[in-house]
């Protein structure tokens, strides 16, 4: 959960995304440059290696959360309720 | 009196009250009323207290507080209901009242009068507003759930959420989701993964399908609030598709299904990445498709002439340049010769060649002209001089005096005017009269006026020279 905090200053996965499609854009229109072509380029290059990092570093993860006797939340790896079972449905 | 007596002895007011009471509560252990509420009042020790009615009577009831605390719905002031109770007598006062252990609202279902209360109150209070939802997430990483971590339902949201989205991180918080205390838990739930650091981008509140009684807890105004209160979106999920509860109106979003869900909280990660393939595939191709743009370009350029014969136009205007110096020069040539050519005729004139001839014969020209002009002048002066002289014969002629000296008089009157009419004569005015030799003044005596024509002829000769009259 520190590693989240570090997430923070990197960009989520959707800003990176959608600047990606604009850069796309913005090339395909041909403007600009050579100069900006190529730091255009760069930065598309950089959102992708953004999104890519950003899925390889997620993982499948269950966990529950619970509380101790004194009502104070932890979390404990889920393994349960993968395969199916029945309560009130 | 002894009427009335009955027993000899008189009873004190307590004794009586108890004897009532043992008789009333003995024979009313159990009543069963329909009837309209009226002066509800909460206590602050928590107690209902009421009265019930119809359009002629009424009686006190109390609601005391174990029971307040598991109605569910709010007793309105005007409600039908039909109640279950006991009659109570209080001693102390010799009053009795219905001890209420059961109400309910009459011909609808408590729990359906809760939630139509409920649903007014939080409506009135803007819960359900369009404004109020927050959008989805369109990327969401971790997600939590709040649902009851032993049922089908929670096996089927997580085999949906990672078959869309298998490197998801999910955070369950295990809450019952019925019966007592549910709803609490639900909520307590909600509040503590708002707090949790994790950061969950998404919570899924839910349960699967269930009679209304066990979907209840989602009806509850604690959930409710707890979910307004979120600051992570949050999508609903209860029950089946029929079934719709507070819960579901003040979600962001309401799924029908906890599998519904599921599927609208993540998005399916394989679309994503090959989405992700193409946007790195477009992002190659717009680049090359620039580069090669340029490198069109540059072929272009070099195939101009201009790169690949570079000297071409030196040498075109070199040339330019020495037929101009070529063209400049024969110019020069032809304009030295007109020049030279008109100089020529100019020195060959004769005022150039001999120069004074020209002045000499100008001065014998102007002697001539000088003497020319000397003779006329002489004659003309002559000439004038002899016709000023006939004309000074002719002015003596017509002098008064020459006139005079053929024997007429002038008169004249005293101020020098010649005297010509009589009429301007007065008598014994002094007159001057001019003779050919000397002259005499003389009085008028009287004046004669004559229209003699004579007279008048005479005058008019006079002035005329006399030779030249007829």
């Amino acid at each position: 959960m520190t590693a989240n905090a570090k997430d923070e200053s990197k960009p989520s996965f959707e800003v990176s995304f959608d600047r990606l499609e604009e850069i796309v854009k913005v090339l395909e229109s041909g403007q600009g440059t050579l100069d900006e072509s190529i730091t255009l380029y760069e930065e598309g290059m950089a959102c992708l290696k953004c999104c890519h990092d950003l899925l390889k570093k997620a993982e499948k993860k269950i966990q529950l959360l619970m509380t101790d006797e004194e009502g104070k939340p932890y979390l404990q790896d889920f393994t349960g309720a993968d395969t199916s079972d029945s309560e009130s449905s | 009196m002894k009427d009335f007596g009955g027993p000899a002895e008189p009873l004190s007011v307590s004794e009586l009250n108890r004897r009532v009471k043992r008789i009333i509560e003995g024979r009313f252990p159990q009543v069963n009323l329909v009837a309209e509420t009226s002066g509800v009042r909460l206590t602050p020790a928590g107690h209902l207290f009421f009265s019930l009615k119809d359009d002629q009577s009424e009686i006190r009831a109390v609601l005391w507080k174990d029971r307040v605390r598991k109605l569910t719905f709010d007793l309105e002031e005007g409600l039908e209901v039909i109640v279950r109770g006991a009659l109570r007598v209080f001693q102390k006062r010799g009053t009795y009242q219905v001890e209420v252990q059961e109400i309910v609202p009459k011909g609808i279902g408590a729990l359906q009068l809760a939630y139509k209360q409920l649903f007014a109150r939080l409506e009135r209070e803007g819960l359900f507003h369009p404004s109020q939802k927050k959008g989805l997430p369109r990327f969401p990483m971790k997600i939590g759930l709040v649902t009851s971590p032993t049922s089908a339902a929670i096996a089927d949201m997580l085999r949906v959420l990672f078959r869309r989205a298998p490197r998801l991180k999910v955070l369950v918080a295990p809450v019952r989701v019925q019966g007592e205390g549910a709803a609490n838990e639900i909520a307590s739930a909600i509040r503590c993964l708002n707090r949790n650091v994790a950061q969950l981008d998404l919570l899924i509140v839910g349960r699967g399908g269930g009679s209304p009684e066990d979907l209840w807890a989602f009806n509850e105004e604690e959930v409710a609030r707890a979910i307004f209160e979120s600051q992570i979106p949050v999508v609903s999920a209860v029950g089946h598709e029929i079934d719709t509860t507070i819960a579901d109106h003040v979600a962001d979003r309401r799924a029908q299904t906890p599998t519904e869900a599921a599927e609208i909280s993540v998005p399916d990660w394989n679309q994503i990445l090959s989405e992700l393939d193409q946007r790195k595939h477009s992002l190659r191709m717009a680049f090359q498709g620039r580069i090669v743009r340029d490198q069109d370009r540059l072929v272009a350029l070099s195939q101009h002439p201009v790169l690949l014969r570079p000297l071409e136009g030196i040498q075109d205007r070199v040339q330019a340049v020495e037929e101009l110096a070529l063209d400049l020069r024969r110019g020069l040539g032809l304009a030295r010769d007109r020049a030279r050519g008109r100089l020529e005729v100019l020195e060959s004139r004769p005022v150039l060649v001999r120069p004074l001839d020209g002045v000499a014969e100008r001065l014998r020209d102007l002697e001539r002209s000088s003497d020319r002009l000397n003779r006329e002048a002489f004659l003309r002066i002559e000439k004038m001089r002899n016709r000023l002289e006939g004309l000074q014969g002719r002015l003596e002629s017509l002098s008064p005096r020459s006139v005079i000296q053929r024997g007429y008089s002038l008169t004249t009157t005293q101020e020098g005017n010649v005297v010509m009419d009589a009429s301007t004569l007065e008598e014994g005015q002094k007159v001057r009269t001019c003779l050919a030799r000397g002259e005499f003044e003389s009085r008028v005596e009287t004046t004669q006026l004559s229209a003699s024509k004579a007279a008048g002829a005479l005058s008019d000769v006079d002035i005329s020279a006399p030779g030249e009259t007829p």
